[in-house]
C-alpha cells in the first residue's frame, strides 16, 4: 500500500491505487474546519467561508490523489505544474476564506505571535517565492520527488508556501492591507514567481531526471511537456493573477465609493 | 510612457533576470543547459571502452526488408545500436525518444553523421510495419532491423549484452528481458557504451565528440 504519490519509475496505467496517506491528510484538514466551523457563531461561520473551505479541501484532495498527484509526482511535470498551482493559488486562497471570521483570535498567544510575524506581507512573499525557487531546483526535485516522504514534502512546502503568500490578501489580522498595497503585493508574487515558467520555456533540455526518464505516457515529449509545463505556470499566473487583481480593484472600488458616501 | 510604469517596469525585469539567473545557478546550468563536469577528451558520459573494442559485424533484414550490413553502413557515421521492442513499456521508449528529440536539436551536420539502429528483440510481435511504425513516430530517419531472435542473441552476444529472455507477466502477456544500454560505434571500433540513465543534456554533449572522432577520410562526403 502507498501512502503518497511519488515517481514510482513503472509504467503508468490507470488502474486505481489508493494513497492513504492523501486521504488521512484530506481528512485532517476536513475534520479541523468542521470543528472550528461548529465552534464559531452564525456570523463568523458564514455560508460563503463554509463553502470555500468545502471547495479548497476538495481542490487539495483532487491534487494530492489518484491520478492527477501520481501523474504529477512521476511522469508529466505540466501535471505538477497545474498541482503547483492549483494548490499553491487555488486550494490556498480557499482554505484562508474557508476560515471563520476571527479564528485568529482563538489562538494561543505564542501561536499567534509567530502567525503575526510570519504573515507579515514581506516575510510572507519572501518565505512564499524562496519555497517556490527551492521546489523547483532540479537537484531537490529529483532528490525530493523518488521517495513518498519527499514528494509529501513538495506538497506540504506548496501549500504551507500558499497560505502564507495569500494570508495577508485573504485574512484582515494582524492588519488589514489596503486594496491597493494587496493589488501591489500580489502583483510582485506574480512576478517573481512568472519567472520559474520563463525558465521552463527557455531550458532546451528536460531539467528533471524525475520526468525526462519516467516511463512516457502517450508517447509525451519530456521538453515538450516541460515547455507545456512553463506555459501553464505562465499562463496561470496571469490569468490568477489578473483574476485576483480584478477582485482587488473592485474592492477597491467599493472602498473609495463608501469613503466618498461617508465623506 | 509614464515614469511610474517604466519604473514598475523595469523593476519587473529586473527581478525575472535576477530570478532565472538564480534559477540557472542553483540548477547547476548555463544557459538552460544542465552544466556538469564534463568527463575529459576521448571520453564520454556513458562508459567509455578503453581501448576501443573492434566492431562486430552482422547483417539483418531492414523493416523494408533490405539487407543492412552494419559495419558497412555505419562505416562514415556515428552509430548508435539498441537492442529492444516496441512494446517495452520503459527503457526502449525512454531512450528512443530521448535520442531523437537530441537529434532534432542538434546541429545538421552533427545530426546527419549519426545513425540510431533499433534491433528488435521480439520479432514474434514486432512486424516488421509495426516496427516501421513505431519508430516513425521517433523519429523516421532511425533505421529498424528484425531477423530470428536466435540470431539476434548471436549478435548481442558479440557485443558483449546479454540475451533476451522472455518474462511471462503474471496478469497475462510477456515482456522480454534485455540489455538496455545503447552501444555506440565508430570507424570500425565501439566506442563506449550509454546505459539507461543517460540523459539528453549528456547526449548533447557526447554526439558532437563522438562524430569528431569519425576519421576525417570519411567524413569527406
Amino acid at each position: 500500500m502507498l501512502w503518497w504519490c511519488s515517481a514510482q519509475g513503472t509504467p503508468w496505467t490507470w488502474t486505481w491505487q489508493p494513497y492513504l496517506g492523501v486521504w488521512l491528510f484530506v481528512l485532517a484538514i476536513a475534520t479541523a474546519y468542521v470543528r472550528w466551523h461548529r465552534r464559531a457563531g452564525p456570523a463568523e461561520s458564514t455560508r460563503v467561508r463554509r463553502w470555500a473551505a468545502a471547495a479548497g479541501v476538495s481542490v487539495l484532495w483532487v491534487l494530492l490523489d489518484w491520478p492527477v498527484g501520481a501523474l504529477g509526482a512521476g511522469y508529466l511535470e505540466s501535471v505538477h505544474a497545474l498541482q503547483f498551482l492549483g494548490m499553491s493559488f487555488i486550494a490556498s486562497p480557499l482554505l484562508l476564506v474557508g476560515l471563520p471570521a476571527g479564528w485568529e483570535t482563538r489562538l494561543g498567544p505564542r501561536a499567534a505571535d509567530w502567525l503575526r510575524t510570519l504573515t507579515h506581507p514581506v516575510q510572507a512573499i519572501i518565505v512564499f517565492n524562496v519555497i517556490v525557487i527551492a521546489t523547483h531546483v532540479p537537484a531537490i526535485v529529483d532528490a525530493l520527488m523518488v521517495t513518498q516522504l519527499g514528494s509529501l514534502a513538495i506538497d506540504a512546502g506548496w501549500i504551507a508556501g500558499g497560505l502564507l503568500f495569500w494570508w495577508p490578501v485573504a485574512r484582515t489580522w494582524p492588519t488589514r492591507l489596503s486594496a491597493v498595497a494587496r493589488l501591489v503585493y500580489m502583483l510582485a508574487g506574480v512576478t517573481l514567481h512568472m519567472g520559474v515558467g520563463m525558465f521552463y520555456v527557455v531550458a532546451n533540455v528536460p531539467l528533471y531526471r524525475v520526468y525526462e526518464l519516467a516511463p512516457r505516457i502517450a508517447g509525451i515529449d519530456p521538453l515538450d511537456d516541460q515547455g507545456r509545463a512553463g506555459g501553464i505556470m505562465m499562463a496561470g499566473d496571469v490569468l490568477l493573477g489578473l483574476g485576483a487583481i480584478a477582485i482587488l480593484l473592485w474592492l477597491w472600488g467599493r472602498e473609495e465609493a463608501k469613503r466618498a458616501e461617508q465623506g | 510612457m509614464s515614469a511610474p510604469r517604466a519604473g514598475y517596469l523595469a523593476l519587473v525585469r529586473i527581478l525575472s533576470e535576477r530570478l532565472v539567473l538564480a534559477m540557472l545557478l542553483l540548477a547547476g546550468c548555463k544557459g538552460g543547459e544542465r552544466a556538469k563536469a564534463s568527463p575529459p577528451p576521448g571520453k564520454y558520459h556513458g562508459a567509455t571502452l578503453v581501448p576501443p573494442m573492434p566492431q562486430p559485424d552482422f547483417t539483418l533484414p531492414t523493416t523494408e526488408g533490405k539487407p543492412f550490413h552494419f559495419k558497412a553502413e555505419t562505416k562514415d557515421y556515428v552509430g548508435l545500436l539498441f537492442f529492444g521492442y516496441t512494446h517495452c513499456p520503459d527503457v526502449c521508449p525512454v531512450h528512443m525518444s530521448n535520442l531523437a528529440s537530441v537529434l532534432d536539436r542538434l546541429p545538421v551536420g552533427v545530426a546527419g553523421r549519426i545513425k540510431v539502429i533499433f534491433v528488435t528483440v521480439d520479432p514474434k510481435r514486432d512486424t516488421p510495419r509495426e516496427l516501421r511504425a513505431w519508430l516513425d513516430k521517433m523519429r523516421p530517419s532511425f533505421i529498424g532491423l528484425r531477423g530470428p531472435i536466435d540470431e539476434v542473441n548471436k549478435i548481442q552476444g558479440k557485443f558483449g549484452m546479454p540475451r533476451a529472455e522472455v518474462e511471462q507477466n503474471p496478469k497475462g502477456g510477456y515482456g522480454m528481458g534485455h540489455g538496455a544500454a545503447v552501444i555506440a560505434v565508430v570507424g570500425d571500433s565501439v566506442r563506449a557504451l550509454f546505459p539507461f540513465g543517460i540523459r539528453q543534456s549528456d547526449w548533447m554533449e557526447d554526439l558532437p565528440k563522438l562524430v569528431a572522432t569519425i576519421p576525417p577520410e570519411r567524413k569527406a562526403d
